[in-house]
């Protein structure tokens, strides 16, 4: 099952299933990820953590332990 | 014809950085205040709109909201946001769209839309996308929406008048718009429906490169700013520049001259006038040594704290501060905490009252709680010169590494504070962490400035009544004895004997003078009172005497324990309010202001007792 933390620079690819609790899953949708949209990895923070996204127009940053429940297929 | 005006009350409602604040100032000029909701912290704009805006025959009342990505609120400031949609009624909303990050944009105006009330699109920015050849039909995508969209640019005052022409006849005609809710429905599904609508109306009306300017340049600032080795030194960089500005020479060049024009000529003034008068000895000694001295400390931080403001504001609208707390997150998870309370913590360094405040953005509430309760072991700069004098009075040529081990003393304090408190008082869920990272913009001297000024006002009202009901009883505490009557010559003051009292207290950590005790209480109205106190005490005029008074008085030892004293102890009372306010909760500041007090006397005695061992 890949997700969206196993992406490398500027790879993308379409989420597939958002894998976490009500809360969490409802404050990413606010932010645009869905299954069905893009997103484009970017670059990790100086420590390894967090994980930065291109999400439509914009950049987001979530952390490794919220990316790796996002399902995702490379485009 | 009735020359009755209409009235409108419109809310101001938008993600974060997409520039709804410059429209609203922009649509309000300076007349606005801050709204007052009862039981509520976080408070929202209100101005009435400028007559240029508004056809005559109407009056618009405008709510600056806080930005929101959904009406789902996570963080207080989405509280309001959402409740004032609901409860205040407002006759129309005025939804601030960045045509640059349109998709995400939209996602909240159609939750708006859902509310019922009639949603107007301004569509800011336009003229960043035309300028990188991108192109949208704004007819098409109002007809899409079923919201009539109107391009303006907020910072250039371009569309406006058009904008606000058709708000108001839609306000005055309560016309709700076609995107209705779908009922039974839940929230994931509700989501993807939504985005999958605004994609299709977006790709049918907008037309644009793959990449933008914007976005490589963003991308290659970022490459050097988040960058593996340079991210840390640079940020380094970034505040020793800022704090050798703002405490070094320019800001201590600042301060000086505001003492001069307030303690010393506004004070001259002052004393002439009452002695003109003829105001009794008493009520003039309250004005000149009371009022004007106990807060003329403060007044003369003014021009440093508001310096600092300057640069952090900069800081913020250029976007560079979202990537500290990208930078920052990993290290604070290990305490309980996320990257996002960094950017507090710093303003913390320079004032804790903006530094509470600025708490407000945290989206968990149990976050937001834990950065305001460990704020007080930042040492706010209000410190720095006690830290200073008494360092050099003592240590003379180790001052300098002294003063610096008392700050990373009081983040060693705060790290460990925090660990407890989310492991017992304020146990709960890991802090969410989910940040747009805004693309790199310069910002504008006049958004800059107005920010700072945001920022600084809650700390010049603060001080303005806090500060100074604190001033007036110390100084009365100084002034009468225990009979309430003014002491004479030979009189004790009833700070003197309340030092006397507790000064036993002290002598295990090494300071059990009623002189040190007595500078210590004065310190909760003010910390940069502890030094005046101590001059008057020891009866002292300048600070040279001073040096030589403090130097004969404290051992190294003692002087360290004192100095760990005041750097843990209780901060000023206008931090204390403003702890309060945000925390909301009695009981909770209480127990801030005994753990302080509690944690400074165990740690000085502690470090006085086995000092003298060794």
């Amino acid at each position: 099952m890949m997700t969206v933390a196993d992406l490398k620079r500027n790879e993308s690819a379409v989420v597939i299933r958002v894998n976490l609790e009500n809360e969490m899953k409802r404050h990413l949708a606010d932010m645009g990820v869905v299954p069905g949209c893009v997103v484009v990895f970017k670059r990790k923070a100086p420590f390894g953590n967090p994980y930065l996204y291109k999400v439509m127009d914009y950049l987001l940053s979530i952390r490794l332990s919220e990316a790796e429940k996002i399902e995702a297929e490379r485009i | 014809m009735s020359k009755e005006r209409q009235k409108f009350k419109v809310a101001l409602a938008g993600n974060p950085n997409c520039g709804k604040t410059t429209l609203f100032n922009e649509l309000t000029g300076s007349c606005h205040q801050v709204g007052n909701r009862i039981g509520v912290t976080v408070e929202c704009m209100e101005g009435m709109c400028r007559n240029e805006y508004c056809r005559n025959s109407c009056h618009i009342q405008i709510a600056d909201l806080p930005g929101i990505y959904s009406l789902y609120p996570y963080s207080a400031e989405e509280v309001i946001t959402r409740d004032y949609i609901l409860n205040d009624e407002p006759d129309v909303i005025l939804n601030i769209v960045d045509a640059a990050n349109l998709e995400r944009n939209l996602y909240l105006t159609l939750q708006l839309s859902e509310c019922g009330v009639p949603v107007v699109i301004a569509l800011n920015m336009i003229d960043v996308i035309e300028r990188e050849g991108g192109k949208i039909d704004t007819q098409k995508l109002g007809e899409a929406l079923g919201i009539p969209v109107f391009p303006i640019s907020a910072s250039k005052g371009i569309g406006i008048h058009e904008l606000m022409a058709e708000l108001t006849v839609i306000a005055g005609e309560k016309t709700a718009c076609r995107y209705k809710v779908k009922c039974g429905e839940d929230e994931d599904t509700a989501a993807s429906r939504r985005y999958a609508f605004i994609r299709k109306a977006v790709s049918e009306c907008m037309k644009r490169n793959k990449t933008s300017r914007q976005e490589e340049i963003t991308g290659k600032i970022d490459n050097v700013m988040t960058h593996p080795l340079a991210a840390i030194p640079l940020f380094l960089l970034i505040m020793f520049f800022i704090f050798q500005i703002t405490f070094g020479a320019f800001g201590t060049y600042l301060s000086g001259w505001v003492d001069y024009l307030f303690n010393v000529r506004f004070a001259a003034v002052a004393e002439n006038m009452l002695m003109n008068l003829g105001v009794n000895e008493f009520l003039k000694g309250l004005i000149t040594d009371g009022i004007i001295a106990g807060t003329g400390g403060v007044v003369t931080f003014f021009p440093q704290i508001m310096l600092l403001f300057l640069f952090l504001s900069f800081l913020e609208d250029s976007g560079y501060m979202a990537r500290v707390s990208f930078i920052m997150d990993k290290l604070f998870m290990k305490f309980g905490l996320s990257g996002k309370s960094f950017v507090p913590m710093i303003i913390g360094f320079g004032c804790t009252v903006p530094a509470v405040m600025a708490a407000r953005t945290l989206s968990s509430e149990h976050d937001r709680r834990l950065t305001i309760l460990i704020m007080p072991f930042m040492s706010c700069g209000a410190k720095m010169p006690v830290y200073a004098m008494i360092a050099s009075a003592v240590f003379s040529h180790y001052a300098g590494f002294v003063v610096m081990g008392l700050y990373v003393l009081g983040c060693v304090f705060g790290i460990i504070s925090c660990i407890i408190f989310s492991k017992t008082i304020l146990k709960g869920s890991k802090p969410p962490f989910v940040l747009e990272l805004p693309p790199y913009r310069m910002p504008t001297l006049k958004s800059t400035f107005y920010h700072m000024w945001e920022k600084a006002k809650d700390f010049m009202i603060r001080a303005g009544t806090v500060l100074f009901t604190g001033s007036v009883v110390i100084w009365l505490m100084h002034s009468l004895g225990m009979d309430f009557r003014p002491i004479g010559e030979e009189g004790k003051s009833i700070i003197m004997i309340i030092g006397e009292k507790i000064a036993p207290l002290f002598s295990v950590c090494g300071f059990g003078t009623p002189e040190a005790a007595v500078s210590l209480i004065s310190g909760i109205a003010a910390k940069e009172s502890i030094i005046s106190t101590m001059s008057i005490l020891y009866d002292v005029k300048d600070t040279a005497a001073l040096t030589v008074e403090l130097a004969k008085v404290f051992t190294p030892l003692s002087a360290c324990s004192y100095l760990i004293f005041i750097l843990l102890y209780t901060p000023c009372i206008a931090a204390v309010s403003a702890i309060k306010t945000e925390l909301n909760s009695l009981r909770l500041t209480v127990f801030s202001v005994v753990y302080q007090l509690s944690v400074a006397w165990a740690v000085s005695a502690l470090v006085f007792l086995i000092g003298d061992k060794l």
